[in-house]
């Protein structure tokens, strides 16, 4: 692991209530600027992993480390003392998570929805919320729908919105769930060119999970290949959609 | 024991000497001529009960205060402390002897006979409604008030219980008997000529000669109290004004003589002897305008018990929803209990429980723990304003049916509004206040919506513990007028109006903030994640 280092899997394992394996052994990192794809077929544990280092879930073996420091997630045998707890917060706040069906809060205004990590989670002043979702929207260009409400968007707009309001936080690293699988080609087309103009000028780094081979051949440094819970391959982009591996050349050919 | 007890007498009369109140529990809503809300001014008592008390007073040098409760509630409203004595058609019986003590009798009742007046043939005497001795007899079916001397007189001449119809007041029976559901009442005289002497469709009958008296109600310890009622009301016997009184009152009848009443001549008036005179003309002048302003003036007390008791308890039911979700048995338990113990009695006994027994409570307390009343006076601590036990009962029992309207709202917030809350750095207490309640109780609005509607008509229950609202002040009005199934529809009127108003303000309220949320769409993003 080096110093450019954001986020790190060391081993991680994760099994579900009944038993049934979720994440087996998975060991990666995610280095500044770089953009990492996992693919791999349904139930092979990708939003699992993006739910494990987003910090939502806990593991049974194995770590997350972000920039060096571990992450510890409560379960039935783990109970985090305050302090924990706090360092837990502080953790999720530095990573932004972007989810696959957005979940945006439907009682907020689109402003609102930006404003309420830096609020309470990074606990800054009411004003510095408003400039930093200000931001974030702008970024995305969304800022004129500041005072609209979330069900009066698009399903492109809202998906730029869930991207603005993980922006707010000023995250160290994105991580992304299926970003265009909602959108048609115009819309994902705009969604590259904003996830690849975000790591240019904020040298955020991604993790993106995706189906989408052209979204993957346009923007991923390195691809993370799971299977069943294992990571099956882990190769630069370009090798990886080149590779003659039985278990690549399955899912390429499935794609 | 004895010491204490007289000491405690005393107590009470140099009370009300010191304060220059002497407070009586009084039911207005029982019917007239007791007492009863004025014609011409709904706010203020009239009745002979009333104008006696207020010739009481005058000779203890006292003002005297009706503190008006249900009927059922005055010996309560005695026992507990906060009214002095009970007066209110109380007979005289050795039951109520074994629990209170009596004052002297300040009146002679007879019971009274009354059919239709279409019945007259069928019915010539009292006799003829009890069917033929000879064959077997046949008893008529019989109204009479709950729990009145009427219904030991009736036992007495042999009918069986079935026959007896109990109602609460006064005018129903007779509103029964025109009615047809039954053939005959029988009540105290002084009812009887109030509510059917005056009216063509009934016959009075003659009296049965079973007589009783009613007196006045104190607590058993307050002797003293007791003697200088005895006391006033023996020199208003004497004086003739007690005779004076009921002349004015059309109640006189010579059998008053018979506990001590004298008729003075310069006292007497000279016309108005015939007892079947229209007694009640006075109280039976309905003033539409004066009914509307009353029932509007207690349409304001029921508002304002809404407006604070609400609030109250939807902040209780959100503290107990949360308590009641929280992992920690020791914060659940309680809540759980609470909500299942206060859902599952009624609001009715709360109410009571809370305004008599809390006294009462106290008094035992201070006599089981004499160092404690050193300290404080327990009874007077525990002894709330009626106002207030309304607002906490009505609070405390409407955030429990509160607290699982908002666990349902909670329950409903989808999973993904929580990951996403915490995926931004929120703690579990931002993301319940930022994420959670919002959405919860907006979901839940219609069903908050609806308990304010239901507590607007709920709180026509504290005039049980003489907090007087619109439901008591349209029996008073309707029942002194002759009147009660029109005021009752003006008083619905008047609820429908207040429910109406309720809603719009509830939903203008929550809107200020949130103006629309389509469930359906809403939907669309609580989706579970794949």
């Amino acid at each position: 692991m080096s110093a450019r280092t954001v986020l790190a899997a060391d081993g991680v394992m994760k099994r579900w209530p009944n038993g049934r394996v979720a994440l087996e052994s998975v060991s990666f990192s995610v280095d500044e600027r770089e953009i990492v794809a996992v693919v791999g077929a349904n139930g092979c544990g990708k939003s699992t992993l993006l739910s494990v280092l987003a910090g939502l879930e806990s593991v049974d073996a194995g770590r997350v480390q972000f920039r060096g420091t571990p992450i510890t997630v409560p379960n039935r045998a783990v109970r985090l003392s305050r302090y924990d707890q706090q360092a837990l917060s502080a953790h999720r706040a530095r990573v932004g998570l972007v989810f696959q069906q957005f979940h945006l809060f439907p009682h907020l205004s689109v402003g609102e929805n930006c404003m309420i990590g830096p609020r309470y989670g990074l606990q800054k002043a009411p004003e510095v919320a408003k400039r930093l979702a200000r931001a974030a929207l702008e970024r995305v260009g969304m800022h004129e729908a500041f005072d609209r409400r979330i069900t009066e968007l698009s399903r492109g707009q809202q998906q730029r919105v869930a991207i603005a309001r993980a922006l707010a936080n000023e995250p160290e690293i994105l991580l992304l769930d299926e970003p265009t699988s909602a959108l048609d080609p115009q819309r994902t087309r705009e969604i590259v060119a904003l996830l690849r103009a975000l790591t240019a000028e904020c040298a955020t780094a991604m993790v993106i999970v995706s189906h989408d081979l052209a979204l993957v051949r346009e923007i991923a440094d390195r691809v993370v290949l799971l299977n069943a819970g294992r990571v099956a391959a882990t190769l630069p982009t370009e090798q990886f959609l080149a590779s003659d591996e039985p278990l690549i050349q399955a899912f390429l050919s499935q794609v | 024991m004895v010491c204490s007890a007289i000491a405690s007498a005393q107590s009470t009369l140099d009370d009300i000497r010191t304060r220059g109140v002497l407070r009586y529990a009084i039911d207005p809503s029982g019917g007239a001529p007791f007492a009863m809300p004025s014609a011409d001014n709904p706010d203020v008592l009239t009745g002979f009960e009333v104008e006696l008390m207020q010739l009481i007073g005058a000779k203890l040098g006292v003002r005297v205060e009706p503190l008006t409760g249900d009927w059922l509630a005055l010996v309560d409203l005695m026992k507990s402390g906060r009214a002095d004595l009970a007066i209110n058609g109380f007979e005289v019986t050795e039951e109520r002897a074994l629990e209170v003590d009596f004052s002297a009798p300040y009146y002679v009742y007879d019971q009274q006979p009354t059919i239709r007046a279409s019945d007259r043939a069928r019915f010539p005497d009292f006799a003829a409604t009890r069917g033929d001795a000879a064959q077997a007899r046949a008893f008529v079916p019989v109204a009479t008030l709950n729990g009145a001397a009427s219904v030991d007189v009736l036992l007495e001449f042999g009918w069986p219980r079935e026959a007896i119809r109990e109602y609460d007041d006064g005018l129903a029976p007779y509103a029964e008997l025109k009615a047809k559901r039954v053939d005959l009442v029988v009540q105290n005289s002084i009812v009887a000529e109030y509510y059917a002497g005056g009216d063509a469709e009934l016959i009075n009958l003659a009296p049965l000669g079973k007589t009783g008296h009613y007196a006045a109600l104190f607590r058993q310890e307050d002797d003293a109290l007791r003697s200088a009622f005895d006391g006033a009301l023996a020199a208003l016997k004497a004086s003739g004004e007690l005779a004076s009184l009921y002349r004015r009152w059309k109640i006189w009848t010579p059998e008053q003589e018979s506990i001590g009443l004298v008729e003075r001549s310069e006292n007497a008036p000279s016309n108005d002897i015939n007892l079947n005179a229209d007694g009640a003309s006075v109280a039976r002048v309905f003033s539409w305008p004066a009914v509307f302003w009353a029932l509007a003036k207690a349409c304001v007390n029921t508002i304002i018990l809404t407006v604070l008791a609400m609030p109250l308890a939807v902040m209780l039911g959100v503290l107990l929803a949360i308590a009641m979700r929280s992992p920690f048995r020791r914060i659940a338990w309680p809540a759980r209990a609470y909500v299942v113990v206060v859902r599952g009695t009624p609001l009715l006994v709360q109410l009571y429980l809370v305004y008599y027994s809390l006294p009462a409570l106290g008094l035992w307390l201070a006599g089981q723990v004499p160092s404690l009343s050193a300290i404080l006076d327990v009874q007077a601590a525990l002894t709330w304003p009626a106002f207030l036990v309304a607002i906490i009962v009505l609070a405390g029992n409407y955030g429990a049916y509160e607290a699982e309207v908002q666990r349902a709202g909670l329950d409903a917030v989808p999973e993904g509004q929580r990951k996403a809350a915490l995926a931004l750095g929120l703690s579990e207490r931002a993301m319940l206040w930022k994420i959670e309640l919002p959405q919860g109780f907006r979901t839940v609005l219609p069903a908050t919506i609806n308990d304010l509607n239901s507590m607007i008509k709920d709180s026509s229950l504290v005039s049980l513990i003489a907090v007087p609202e619109l439901m008591q002040v349209a029996l008073g009005i309707g029942k002194a007028t002759f009147m009660v199934p029109t005021v009752l529809v003006v008083a619905a009127a008047y609820y429908l109006l207040l429910s109406i108003m309720a809603d719009a303000a509830a939903r203008r309220l929550t809107r200020a903030r949130e103006p629309r949320i389509s469930i359906g769409r809403f939907a669309q993003f609580g989706g579970g994640t794949p």
